[in-house]
């Protein structure tokens, strides 16, 4: 590469502040409470480093309604034709699970030779406000499960949760078990009175109805602001280890791109918030068996395909115990479960994902997947 | 990989040099860091501190009240001035949205039935073939 002369350096600082201006501007326009959209174009400049590739998994759109929109990810070559459809959290966006080249659980699955699916809850508007969890359960993944089963031209499916997603997927197996093979619960939330959340939204604390009543949806600010709370002062000091390994283009991308993801917040659809707080939090309906969606008491005795449950040893969002505790409630007779050293998103977007973790999914799944007639 | 990069630029020196001031293995950083720690601890006590956590919510929910109070006023009186609200528009979506949904079942119902038409076309052509082969 050529040496910089005085005048080529000039340039560059110039067009490099005229840039990190324009994009501060728009960020304080947009109100962001994030520090990703004021930081990230600094320590893109400085570490001289393009846009991270995050949601680079090609696919096709098979199904939409409203703002959800059902994704296919086709393999090359298909061994299974048991598909995988991915449930994922209405917090935050489903490409965390199609993060980066090399380092995506979708584009993983997929190179194994299963047909993947994914929802994508989008980004939820005043439509949405409305939508009540038996629209979710049995009409927005009850869609996308129907969907999945026609274009993939299979019987029935293997349905893998993660977080929320998870917690959604299980009320949705309960109350529609039937085109059911396989469910994969991946840090899934079942047992809500343990960790900080609980603490925080109990009733004493925390009015939902009267948030839900007065905004509709619960808007980015609010959901930012409570995650910030978990902790404030490593929200911003995480960064300051990215200056030390500013040199280091691999660290720093794969840093940006999750916190692309992380500030990439969406409005939580208002109704289901408001039921999601009260029976899971709350009143832990969830987990008693007390929840009723649609008219209809969630089950988990219904569930009796074969569970596989994923942890995360170091989970804050969805401590282990939460999610164990779903092996005894459900009437499956093959549960498996499995943890790794790794936290919450670790799960998705680790570097031990495609060596240590995502090898062993894949082999249970493949196991009790029906193989493709050649 | 490096040698295909840009050289480092004055940003690149300025966030070094802020990043060794917060390294714990500098003496400025080790100050630092003891400050994070103590304010993480803050915060962690704050965040489980009856008290606050009763403050935080009060706080809160008299804000979601305001807000409410102050959209039901907004709207009676574009109510009085006989313009729509959003409270009108969205009533609007709504029924938008449940012609789309039935709109939706239909289109839905009529590819199944499509599917159905397929399979039983495909049951009603497949034992006459090897008739018409032999033939």
């Amino acid at each position: 590469m050529d040496m910089p002369t005085p005048r080529s350096r000039l340039r560059d600082a110039l067009t490099s502040s005229l840039e990190i201006s324009r994009a501060w501007n728009q960020a304080l326009r947009d109100r962001a409470l994030s520090p990703y959209p004021y930081l990230a174009p600094i320590v893109q400049k400085a570490a001289r480093i393009a846009d991270p590739p995050v949601n680079k998994t090609p696919h096709k759109v098979v199904y939409t309604r409203g703002s959800m929109r059902l994704l296919r990810f086709e393999p090359k070559v298909r061994k299974y034709a048991t598909p995988i459809l991915f449930v994922y959290s209405l917090i935050n966006r489903y490409y965390i699970l199609d993060f980066m080249p090399g380092r995506s659980l979708i584009e993983y699955m997929r190179d194994q030779g299963f047909d993947v699916y994914a929802i994508d809850w989008g980004t939820p508007g005043a439509l949405e406000a409305d939508l009540t969890w038996d629209d979710v359960c049995s009409g927005l993944i009850r869609s996308a499960v129907d969907w999945t089963l026609r274009v993939s031209g299979a019987k029935d499916l293997s349905m893998y949760g993660y977080c929320m997603g998870g917690t959604m997927a299980l009320a949705h197996a309960a109350l529609h078990p039937k085109p059911l093979r396989n469910f994969v619960a991946q840090a899934t939330p079942v047992d809500f009175h343990h960790g900080i959340f609980h603490t925080w939204t109990k009733p004493e604390y925390f009015d939902v109805d009267a948030m839900v009543d007065a905004y509709g949806n619960v808007p980015i600010d609010l959901m930012e602001a409570g995650f910030s709370m978990m902790a404030p002062i490593q929200r911003i000091t995480k960064w300051l280890d990215v200056f030390r390994r500013i040199d280091d283009p691999e660290f720093v991308t794969t840093f940006l791109a999750m916190e692309q993801w992380a500030s990439d917040n969406v409005p939580f659809p208002g109704e289901v918030y408001r039921q999601y707080i009260r029976d899971c939090y709350q009143e832990n309906n969830f987990y008693e068996g007390r929840m009723v969606v649609g008219g209809r008491t969630v089950d988990f005795k219904n569930i009796a395909c074969p569970l596989l449950m994923v942890l995360s040893d170091n989970d804050v969002i969805a401590p282990p115990a939460t999610s164990t505790a779903l092996l005894d409630r459900v009437a499956s007779t093959d549960k498996t479960t499995m943890s790794f050293p790794v936290g919450h998103i670790g799960l998705s977007t680790s570097s031990k994902g495609p060596r240590a973790i995502w090898p062993k999914i894949a082999a249970w799944l493949a196991q009790h997947s029906e193989p493709l007639a050649e | 990989m490096a040698t295909d990069r840009p050289p480092k630029n004055t940003l690149t020196h300025l966030l070094t040099f802020v990043g060794w001031l917060t390294d714990p293995k500098s003496k400025p950083g080790k100050i630092f860091n003891k400050g994070e720690r103590l304010g993480t601890a803050l915060f962690d006590r704050l965040g489980r501190n009856d008290t606050y956590l009763r403050l935080a919510g009060k706080g809160l929910k008299v804000g979601f009240t305001l807000r409410r109070g102050l959209t039901d006023a907004t709207e009676a009186w574009l109510h009085a001035l006989r313009a729509p609200t959003l409270g009108d528009v969205q009533a609007m979506r709504t029924q938008i949205r449940q012609l789309g949904d039935t709109l939706e079942l239909t289109q839905t119902q009529l590819e199944l039935a499509l599917q159905a038409i397929q399979r039983l076309e495909h049951q009603l052509t497949a034992p006459t073939s090897p008739k018409s082969t032999a033939a």
